[in-house]
């Protein structure tokens, strides 16, 4: 007996809610919300809380702002791979290579690409006085571009080659990772021919130039410097006065000198046959490339869009649109350009194919953020309505039923909580206790019963006088009996649809404590997206960040609401007269 | 029981309410905050000052002495010290009180000022494709959380068409000799219009689907029958014989927002920069000031259960049918 009632009195909302359309529609919303909690995990591209990292073939040119100010500003990137080094034609162009077989030919036309068929890892290239490039990378690969036209030349052995540069037109001198010093002479048929290194113990070479008296100086590892004098095909070791490791190095035609490493390390020779000097740098992070000119005006470029710029007194760090790691610097006459970039955080990215919502400050992924994000809201919501429910039914049917002294202490509790404001009073709860799932389901739960209870009993009242609760008080039905299995089914449609209106108000209160920031710590709901967006100050430009979670918030309540609606005729049967 | 005996008892009742939550608020604090000044050593405070402090609240005392001070102070409206803005609190309260009820009303007054119209209009074309939109919208804005749409509304508003101020009551620096002096500006009103929008929106709901329903519930009476047997237009019954009888829930529900309204929007102070009361309350909890946030609390309660008392009052004037049981 008792069962059937039960399903009967549950089964009446669901048709209701079924021959409504908005309410069909509503709980169709839901559903696919639900199922979007419980499927989080197959549902997110991105772990939520992982930054994400991505790599670019980032273009940075320097740009005069209306004030005067300088900014590096991003251009159009190149492509998926970094860019490692590039090298100027000495006609306003230049050439850069990176991973993955990279080739770029920059001209009056802009960026083309020039690749050929290697997918190697390129670590320099260098332009020769008849325009020749002769580009080197991993593997012992070198290629030499003659007009538009590739030749590879054969490696005695598959070293890492990280830097090339021409000694005349038809000599070059090529430096490895483990010390290597090859000779190339393009005279007839490519010759390579490995010279001897003075040191000998496998140091990194990572840079090498044409020194304004026609000699060559390498640079690398550990401060090392290895001079090679052309004429008498001999190389010497030579000092720059650091330990710490050079990455790149730059010499302008009249002997001034530039050389750059580890630890934001910028050593310094003002002309040849002159002492390198260490300057002071405004940052101690890597660079990776620099550049003098003639009249000793320099620029260096390192990792975390860290740009450089000697304005003839010091070193100023100068502002880039971003934090991108450079690894090459190309002066095409009047155009200054810093090119990368490695992996680096792909902090407020836009929406792309990667990241569908965009990314936050960061770099997580926000789309998993947001699906996420439903669990939180979906737990909180079902649990607090469900919790709130309990309280206010049973409060209700208590008071309803009893009547008399209990009902007084009650009711008049209920009244001293609709005394209550509900932000301030969960803000309190925060104050006094931690912030946890808990403390925000207990400050939702705590004071919506209130509406529940005074409905409830409203409703016991007058069920209570009814012919079938004295048939059953006759028959000698206890107290227990009576409220929870003849009055309780009758109220059941009224709880329903108090449970979907509660639902829904406990949703946005979750988001509203989350949003002030004194949501469950460590986990992630729309309201702490939000609260983010605003806290990280972002949200005023990435407007992929805030739109979202907002919207899913608005569209669960909104379904909510409309299953609610549908119910709304069991609570107001006068309403359904006029439908 | 008669009128006057109703109202005297509703308002005993209010009273112990409220008696009661200051009694919680009290144990709740010295429960979660045994001592208070555990939040002042990290600004330096010497043990001496501290034991000052300690004592200026009563800290020393046992705690059903402690509690007859708070009862005292709280009636005469000393709220004492805050920690943060080391400021009687009193003063403050009121103050950020005045800022945020400036908003709220006008919010609500607006939201109302349209949704009873609007509600109206709705339940006679009822049915109909501009009815479905209506409740659609009512209850969108219901559904989205002011926090988000305040986030939209500055970012479309403030930032992409930079045509409306959107933090703060004035701009920045300005002088204002009393509260009147400061909200009797053009400059106000401007830094009033978007949280106004958005804090309106948010409430449109309420009154315009209301007001919809008891407008249906109206239609079935047998005045409305009556008046369409004498042959009035219908605009005449829509406007002058069921609006009119189906404002009562509404206005209830208008004077229970208000009251609501002291405490519950914390988030739209927040967004807005709005110096109100619930921004206070945040910040007071942010920087454990527990005699601010105490007192703003006691505040809010006072005036929730003052609207809900004038509510009955109200109601039992409006509808003689409310009976004094």
């Amino acid at each position: 007996m008792m069962i059937p009632s039960y399903i009967k009195s549950a089964a009446k909302p669901l048709r209701l809610v079924l021959s409504d359309r908005l309410a069909v529609i509503g709980l169709a919303v839901l559903s696919v919300i639900i199922a979007m909690a419980l499927a989080a995990p197959l549902l997110s591209t991105h772990d939520p809380n992982v930054v994400n990292e991505v790599e670019d073939a980032s273009v940075l040119t320097r740009q005069l702002g209306e004030d005067g100010a300088v900014l590096w500003t991003l251009e159009p990137s190149l492509g998926e791979y970094a860019i490692q080094a590039a090298d100027e034609d000495g006609a306003g162009g230049g050439i850069a290579v990176g991973r993955h077989g990279s080739v770029f030919r920059y001209g009056p036309d802009g960026w083309i690409n020039i690749g050929f068929d290697t997918d190697v890892d390129l670590n320099s290239v260098a332009i020769g006085p008849d325009g020749r490039a002769l580009v080197v990378g991993a593997n012992g690969t070198i290629a030499v571009l003659t007009g538009n036209d590739w030749t590879k030349v054969d490696a005695p052995s598959p070293a890492e080659l990280r830097a090339v540069a021409w000694i005349d037109a038809e000599t070059a001198l090529i430096v490895g990772a483990t010390e290597e010093i090859w000779l190339a002479d393009f005279t007839s048929a490519p010759i390579i021919t490995e010279i001897k290194s003075p040191v000998g113990r496998g140091f990194a070479l990572n840079a090498v130039q044409r020194d304004a008296d026609g000699t060559m100086l390498a640079v690398g590892a550990r401060g090392l410097a290895i001079r090679y004098d052309p004429a008498k095909k001999q190389a010497a070791i030579d000092r720059l006065g650091t330990q710490r490791e050079m990455n790149g190095l730059h010499i302008s035609p009249n002997g001034h000198a530039l050389a750059v490493g580890e630890r934001g390390v910028a050593v310094r020779r003002a002309a040849m046959g002159e002492r390198w000097v260490e300057e002071e740098t405004p940052d101690t992070r890597a660079l990776r490339a620099g550049w003098v000119g003639d009249n000793g005006s320099a620029i260096a470029v390192g990792r975390n869009g860290i740009i450089i710029e000697h304005d003839g007194a010091a070193w100023q760090r100068m502002p880039a649109e971003s934090e991108r790691h450079f690894r090459a610097l190309l002066v095409a006459g009047d155009t200054l350009i810093a090119l990368g970039s490695d992996r680096f955080v792909n902090r407020l990215a836009a929406p792309s194919s990667a990241h569908w919502f965009g990314t936050d400050h960061l770099g997580r992924d926000l789309f998993s953020q947001n699906v996420y994000g439903s669990r939180i809201a979906l737990l909180v919501g079902f649990l607090g309505a469900l919790l709130v429910m309990l309280i206010g039914t049973n409060v209700g049917l208590v008071a309803g039923y009893f009547r008399g002294r209990t009902e007084t202490v009650l009711m008049r509790t209920v009244d001293v909580m609709y005394g209550i404001p509900f932000e301030p009073f969960a803000l309190i709860l925060v104050l006094l206790f931690e912030p946890s799932l808990t403390i925000v389901i207990l400050a939702v739960s705590l004071l919506t019963w209130r509406t529940v209870a005074r409905l409830i009993r409203s409703q016991v009242l007058s069920l209570r006088e009814r012919p079938f609760v004295k048939a059953a008080r006759v028959a000698g039905a206890s107290d227990l009996r009576i409220m929870y299995l003849h009055i309780f089914p009758n109220v059941m449609p009224l709880v329903f649809l108090e449970l979907a209106i509660i639902v829904g108000v406990s949703i946005i209160a979750e988001a509203t404590l989350s949003f002030l920031g004194l949501g469950p710590p460590q986990s992630i709901s729309w309201g702490g997206i939000l609260h983010n967006a605003r806290l990280s100050g972002a949200w005023r430009t990435a407007w992929w960040w805030n739109l979202p979670p907002g919207f899913f918030i608005m569209t669960t309540v909104l379904s909510v609401f409309f299953i609610s609606r549908s119910l709304e005729l069991i609570a107001n049967p006068r309403l359904r007269a006029r439908q | 029981m008669n009128r006057r005996n109703y109202l005297i008892r509703r308002a005993l009742q209010a009273l112990a309410s409220l008696f009661v939550i200051a009694t919680l608020l009290f144990f709740l604090f010295r429960w979660g905050l045994p001592d208070p000044t555990t939040a002042l050593v990290a600004d330096g405070l010497s043990p001496e000052q501290r034991e000052l402090v300690r004592q200026s609240f009563g800290l020393d005392q046992p705690l059903w002495r402690q509690y007859l001070l708070f009862l005292q102070n709280a009636v005469q409206g000393d709220f004492g010290f805050s920690f943060h803005y080391r400021a009687p609190v009193a003063d403050i309260i009121w103050e950020r009180l005045g800022n945020t009820m400036v908003l709220m009303v006008t919010a609500i007054l607006v939201a109302y000022i349209i949704g009873v119209p609007l509600g109206a209009w709705l339940s006679w074309r009822r049915g109909t494709r501009a009815d479905t939109v209506g409740i659609f919208a009512g209850l969108m804005f219901r559904s989205a959380p002011m926090f988000w749409t305040g986030m939209i509304g500055i970012l479309v508003f403030g930032v992409m068409l930079g045509f409306l101020p959107t933090s703060g009551m004035r701009t920045l620096p300005y002088e204002a000799s009393g509260f009147f002096d400061k909200i009797t500006t053009v400059d106000f009103l401007w830094h009033l219009t978007l949280p106004t929008i958005v804090v309106a929106l948010y409430y449109l709901g309420s009154p315009l689907l209301i007001m919809r329903n008891t407008m249906l519930e109206v239609y079935g009476e047998d005045f409305i029958e009556m008046a369409r047997a004498k042959g009035l237009p219908e605009r005449t019954i829509l406007y002058k014989h069921a609006a009119r009888n189906a404002l009562l829930p509404v206005v209830t529900q208008l004077a229970v927002t208000i009251g609501l309204a002291a405490g519950g929007q914390v988030v739209v102070e927040v967004v807005f920069s709005w110096p109100g009361l619930g921004r206070e309350i945040l910040n007071a909890v942010r920087t454990s000031d527990f005699p601010l946030a105490q007192a703003s609390f006691l505040v809010m309660a006072a005036f929730v259960i003052t609207l809900n008392l004038l509510v009955d009052i109200f109601y039992s004037t409006l509808d003689p049918r409310v009976s004094f049981k």
